[in-house]
């Protein structure tokens, strides 16, 4: 599927992605994978799952570390990072789930709303969506056929599938 | 005497307001729901009230995180008249969503920066059931002549028990500040089912360190009256209250 999030002409904008450190479990993940193996799908190892918000904005990096550290992360169990581009991964099939255009975002509404209220930036919009690495021999057709049964609502979701790197 | 006032603080996606102000009220306190704007806007003053109950619910429909926004808006908006209640030394409660915004604020344990959380539940689920709780020898004044080992409600999915790291956590547990912890009838420390979330070393509620400040995932509001529990026959006819009514009623007393 073409990648109409995060390509769109002239729009500025930083992905914070949150997810789980070490010493926390990720639940998620392990129910996910649990979840691809009752599919028929047995060749997968390990999924995690990080949760993204893309943050529109002109605003530079160091607003956004302050925003992500101050107002969105658990500082206990989770970590961050913030990025324009990721990094494809070594031996992990990487999915990007975000809404449809015109679909409401509440935890995006919430998070927008928190941030202006903060004061650290005035105008912005924040779209959230998930990401879910698989790390499995697995095909194209396959990481196809997780994301339409268990991690997109295509009706009302995108998602996107990255190769392994 | 004057009553003792009781302000249970409102948010969108608050929903047990009312049981709490319910039970303040049999209890003897005057108990009146606020939402946060009213504090916002000075319509209502802290100051008023003697205690302070952030109760369950699912503030701002645990958007980002559970009482995380809840938390950021007690840090950016009230923090002040919220710093004053603690240094007079009145009474704050957090149940459920609301002792996971003491800890993301921090206000809990130590009035710090955030140190303990409370996770996702192991079992990735929303766990809504009875618990067994052992009261453990606490600095808290408000749960006093209640038998060691009692029953409540939980329900939550975010309420697993995560300090920083174990310095955090043997501080807490030294300086006696846990209230109770999950069990099995008999009172041994078990996992799950009996540790509902995989809280580390069971723990279900912890308090401040002059003990006034109390969180806890269960909760109290829910099992006023015997006829609450599932085998609410096997008590006497003369028995109404259940024992975690007495937390209620040890709050009040605290302040006549």
């Amino acid at each position: 599927m073409k990648n109409n999030v995060q390509v769109i002409m002239n729009e500025k904008f930083w992905i914070v992605e949150i997810f789980k450190k070490k010493e926390a479990f990720d639940v998620f993940g392990k129910e996910i994978k649990k979840n691809i193996k009752e599919l028929g799908i047995l060749n997968v190892e390990k999924v995690r799952v990080s949760n993204l918000y893309k943050i529109i904005t002109d605003a530079g990096k160091k607003n956004i570390v302050k925003i992500a550290r101050d107002l969105l992360v658990d500082n206990i169990s989770e970590d961050f990072k913030v990025y324009r581009k990721f990094k494809k991964i070594k031996n992990f099939w990487i999915v990007e789930v975000f809404f449809k255009e015109g679909v409401t975002d509440s935890v995006g509404e919430t998070a927008k709303k928190t941030i202006i209220e903060s004061g650290i930036l005035k105008k912005l919009e924040v779209k959230t969506g998930k990401k879910y690495y698989i790390k499995g021999n697995l095909k194209e057709k396959e990481v196809k056929e997780i994301c339409e049964k268990l991690l997109a609502n295509t009706l009302i979701q995108n998602y996107f599938i990255y190769p392994k790197g | 005497m004057a009553k003792v006032r009781v302000l249970i603080l409102r948010v969108g996606g608050t929903n047990c307001d009312f049981e709490t102000e319910w039970a303040f009220n049999l209890a003897g306190g005057i108990a009146e729901r606020v939402h946060i704007n009213q504090i916002i806007k000075k319509e209502k003053k802290l100051k008023d009230y003697q205690i302070l109950v952030i109760p369950g619910g699912f503030s701002y429909g645990d958007d980002i995180g559970a009482g995380k926004v809840l938390a950021n808006e007690i840090r950016l908006k009230i923090w002040e008249e919220i710093e004053r209640f603690i240094e007079e030394k009145k009474v704050i409660l957090g149940i459920c969503n609301g002792f996971q915004v003491l800890v993301k604020s921090g206000i809990l344990p130590f009035n710090t920066k955030q140190l303990v959380t409370l996770e996702w539940n192991d079992s990735g689920r929303f766990e809504d059931r009875w618990v067994y709780l052992k009261i453990e020898e606490n600095v808290s004044p408000f749960f006093k002549d209640i038998p060691e080992i009692i029953r409540m409600p939980v329900a939550h999915a975010e309420g697993k028990f995560l300090p920083k790291n174990e310095k955090v956590l043997h501080k807490i547990e030294k300086n006696k500040q846990v209230i109770f912890r999950y069990c099995d009838k008999d009172g041994n420390l078990k996992g799950y089912p009996y540790n509902p979330n995989g809280s580390i070393n069971n723990i279900a509620g912890i308090c401040s360190e002059d003990g006034l400040i109390i969180g806890m995932m269960p909760h109290p509001e829910r099992c006023v009256l015997k006829y609450y529990y599932p085998d609410f026959l096997k008590f006497g006819n003369n028995e109404i209250f259940t024992p975690s009514f007495k937390i209620f009623q040890n709050m009040i007393k605290y302040f006549t």
